[in-house]
C-alpha cells in the first residue's frame, strides 16, 4: 500500500482516540492499525512517553 | 524500572517499546504531554488540556493508575517518591547518581519495595524497609516472607514491620526525616511503593460502568458500558479464572494482551481476553518468589474448601553439587481436587515452576494428576520427582 492510498484511508477511515499511550493503549493503537489500516488512530499521553515497558 | 535505577539495564530509551516516531512511522498519531480532561460521549469529542478537541467513532481507555500516597506532610519534599512513570525512574536514578543519596527509606514491602530495594543498595545507598504489615510480600505465606527476610538481611536491608510513616520532614544529618509511628529515621530518599488505584474518573464522569473493585467494568472483548468504548490494561478490571470474579490486577503483562484484543476488535475481528489465573514474580537479590491463583483466605471468600500444603525441596537432582532449596506451597479444593493455587521462593526454579502450575490453573487440572505431571527432566534442571510432584501427592494425602 503506498504513501497516497494511506492518506485516503485516513480520510475515509474512523477516527480511533486512545487515551493513555502506556502498554495497554500503545497495544491497542498497534493492533487496530494492523488490523484496519484505514483506521485514523491518534494516542493521548499525559506523559513523556508512550509504550514503556514497566 | 527497578533494573533501569539500579543500572542492570543502562539506557532509557531501552524501556521504550515503541518511539513515537515509530508509531507516526506506522501512520499512529501520538500527542505527548496532554491531558484528556472530558469526554463528551453522546458527541464522540475529547476536549484536551491544551484547550483543543478531538472528534471519535471508537475510543479506547488506557489511564493506568496512579501510586497510592498516605496522607501525610512533607512528600513534596525533594527526595520524596513514587515510582510509576519512567520519568520517576530517571528522576530516581539521576537524585542517586547526583546528589548525595546515602540512605533510602521504602515505605512498602510488596514487589515494587523488595525490587528497589535492591536497585538502591546495588547502588551503593543504606535501605531500609517500612511497611504496616508485620512481614514484607505478605501476597505470599509466611514461612516465605520469612524467606524474604532473611535475604534481605543477609544483603544488609533493614526491615521494620508494623511502622506506618506520619511525616516527612526536613533532617539534621540527612536531607529528610520520616518520622513513625513509633520513632522516627533519617534519610536523603523516600520512596513511597504502597500500591495503586486504577485512574477512574474521566470514566466514571462520562458515565462509564465502574466494578466493584474500583475499577472501569469490561467485558471479554474488553468494551465498557458504552457503545464505541473500549478499556484495557491497569485501569480496568480483568477476569480471573479461579475465583471466576472479575479482579483489579494491574500489571503490564496483562495490559499487552488486553490492548491486543481491543485493538483486533476495533480492527473489525472479533476475539476475546480468556482472563489470568493471578501469576506474578518479583526478585530480591538470590530470591525468586513467584505467586499464582488464590491463597486460603481468597479460596475461602470464594467459596472454596482450601486445603493447604508446604514442601520444601531441591530445584536441582540431588547428585548434583550446590543445593538449591526451592519451597512450594499448593492450594487445592477439598471438594473437587482442584489447584486453586500456588507459591514458590528459592534462589532458582521457583517462577518455572509457578508458570508450570498456573498452566494446570488455566485448565483447571486436579492434584492428583499434577503428582504425574510429566516434566521436561535433567539432573541440572530437577530432581526425577520434581518439587511440585512431592507437593502434589503429599497434598493429596490430606484432601
Amino acid at each position: 500500500m503506498g504513501y497516497k492510498q494511506e492518506r485516503e484511508d485516513k480520510v475515509m477511515g474512523k477516527n480511533l482516540v486512545i487515551i493513555g499511550g502506556g502498554a495497554g493503549g500503545a497495544s491497542v493503537a498497534a493492533e487496530a492499525k494492523r488490523s484496519d489500516p484505514s483506521l485514523a488512530v491518534m494516542i493521548v499521553e499525559s506523559g513523556g512517553f508512550v509504550s514503556v515497558a514497566a | 524500572m527497578p533494573y533501569y535505577i539500579g543500572d542492570v539495564i543502562k539506557e532509557e530509551r531501552k524501556l521504550v517499546i515503541r518511539t513515537p516516531e515509530k508509531f507516526r512511522e506506522t501512520g499512529v498519531d501520538v500527542r505527548l504531554h496532554v491531558i484528556a480532561e472530558e469526554v463528551d460521549a453522546d458527541k464522540g469529542v475529547v476536549r484536551l488540556s491544551d484547550g483543543t478537541a478531538l472528534n471519535y467513532d471508537i475510543l479506547a481507555l488506557g489511564m493506568g493508575t496512579s501510586p497510592f500516597v498516605p496522607k501525610i506532610p512533607g512528600l513534596d519534599l525533594e527526595g520524596v517518591f513514587t515510582l510509576k512513570t519512567l520519568n520517576d525512574a530517571t528522576r530516581i536514578k539521576a537524585f542517586i547518581k547526583d546528589s548525595p543519596c546515602r540512605k533510602a527509606v521504602i515505605v512498602g514491602a510488596g514487589f515494587i519495595g523488595m525490587e528497589m530495594s535492591e536497585a538502591l543498595k546495588t547502588r551503593g545507598v543504606d535501605t531500609h524497609v517500612v511497611d504496616l504489615m508485620p512481614r514484607p510480600a505478605v501476597r505470599w505465606d509466611p514461612e516465605f516472607s520469612k524467606v524474604i527476610l532473611e535475604e534481605l538481611t543477609r544483603q544488609g536491608v533493614a526491615f521494620s514491620p508494623n511502622t506506618g510513616i506520619v511525616a516527612i520532614d526536613k533532617g539534621k544529618g540527612y536531607r529528610l526525616h520520616v518520622a513513625t509511628d513509633d520513632g522516627g529515621m533519617e534519610a536523603d530518599m523516600v520512596l513511597i511503593a504502597i500500591g495503586v488505584r486504577p485512574n477512574v474518573k474521566l470514566a466514571a464522569d462520562m458515565g462509564l460502568q465502574i466494578g466493584k473493585t474500583g475499577a472501569i467494568q469490561v467485558d471479554f472483548s474488553q468494551r465498557t458500558s458504552k457503545e464505541g468504548i473500549y478499556a484495557v490494561g491497569d485501569c480496568c478490571e480483568v477476569y480471573h479464572r479461579v475465583s471466576k470474579r472479575w479482579a483489579h490486577v494491574p500489571l503490564g503483562d496483562i495490559a499487552n494482551k488486553q490492548g491486543r484484543v481491543a485493538g483486533r476488535n476495533i480492527g473489525g475481528g472479533s476475539i476475546i481476553f480468556p482472563g489470568v489465573v493471578g501469576a506474578q514474580s518479583f526478585k530480591v537479590f538470590h530470591c525468586e518468589a513467584a505467586a499464582t491463583g488464590l491463597d486460603e483466605a481468597e479460596a475461602l471468600n470464594c467459596g472454596y474448601h482450601p486445603v493447604s500444603n508446604i514442601i520444601w525441596g531441591n530445584a536441582i537432582a540431588r547428585s548434583m553439587p550446590g543445593e538449591k532449596r526451592v519451597g512450594v506451597k499448593l492450594v487445592a479444593d477439598r471438594a473437587t481436587g482442584k489447584l486453586l493455587g500456588a507459591q514458590a521462593v528459592g534462589t532458582t526454579g521457583a517462577v518455572n515452576r509457578i508458570n508450570v502450575l498456573s498452566c494446570a490453573l488455566w485448565s483447571g487440572i486436579s492434584v492428583d494428576e499434577i503428582g504425574y505431571f510429566d516434566f521436561a527432566y535433567a539432573p541440572p534442571f530437577s530432581p526425577a520427582w520434581d518439587p511440585i510432584h512431592i507437593a502434589a501427592q503429599e497434598l493429596l494425602r490430606k484432601l
